[in-house]
């Protein structure tokens, strides 16, 4: 069996009572299953990991550029 | 039997452990008449089934992170903070999935070329793309076998 591994992150906006939270997840897929499957919400796509985003302010970037 | 018992009495009446009990010791009177066994011998049974049941949750992880090289009085701040980050097994989740029995009847093991009737290309499922021909006819080609191997 070949089973292709689909491998996405993207940014998870996460509404709390506290405000409002910023995930970077990394979601799974697999390859096999049909493009309705995968869409229809029904376990073909797995979130795998909720990366860690520094966070600086401007002048920090400008220090490091130059 | 055992799954949709233990869909009732644990999800839907949220049976208490005697109640459950009760419940599993009338059934056991009823099919010892015939020689038989109830789903469950007991609540703890049932809560130990449900528990070694593999489909469903992947457990989360985490380990920390944090900047490794030489720090100075004015490194910025995202070099000396920790960060977290949580994980779960890819492994596991590919399992999981490919364990997945709603998947049967939508699920492609290899990939396919469909054409329609004029002989022109239908695009559909990821597995009738180019991507994913291509990259199985390589790894084939690096695995020195006969194509006749992906119809495992």
């Amino acid at each position: 069996m070949y089973c292709p591994v689909i491998v996405g992150s993207d940014k998870t906006t996460v509404s709390v009572a506290t405000g409002q939270v910023e995930y970077h997840l990394v979601y799974f897929s697999i390859g096999g299953v049909h493009n309705t499957v995968r869409r229809a919400h029904r376990g073909a796509v797995a979130p795998g990991a909720f990366l860690a985003i520094p966070k600086c302010a401007y002048f920090e970037i400008h220090l490091i550029r130059y | 039997m055992q799954f949709r018992l233990a869909d009732f009495a644990f999800r839907q009446a949220e049976l208490s452990g005697h109640d459950c009990n009760e419940l599993l010791e009338i059934w056991a009177l009823d099919k010892m008449q015939h020689d038989e066994l109830a789903p469950f011998t007991s609540y703890e049974h049932m809560h130990a089934v449900i528990d070694s049941t593999k489909h469903g949750d992947v457990p989360w992880k985490s380990f920390k992170i944090s900047w490794a090289g030489e720090l100075t009085a004015d490194s910025p701040t995202w070099k000396r903070e920790e960060y977290e980050i949580c994980y779960r097994d890819p492994d596991a989740i590919i399992r999981n999935m490919l364990d997945n029995p709603d998947f049967k009847g939508q699920f492609d093991y290899v990939p396919y070329v469909e054409l329609d009737k004029s002989g022109k290309r239908r695009w559909n499922n990821f597995m009738s793309g180019n991507f994913s021909w291509r990259h199985c006819m390589s790894f084939l080609r690096f695995r020195a076998a006969s194509p006749f191997l992906i119809t495992n």
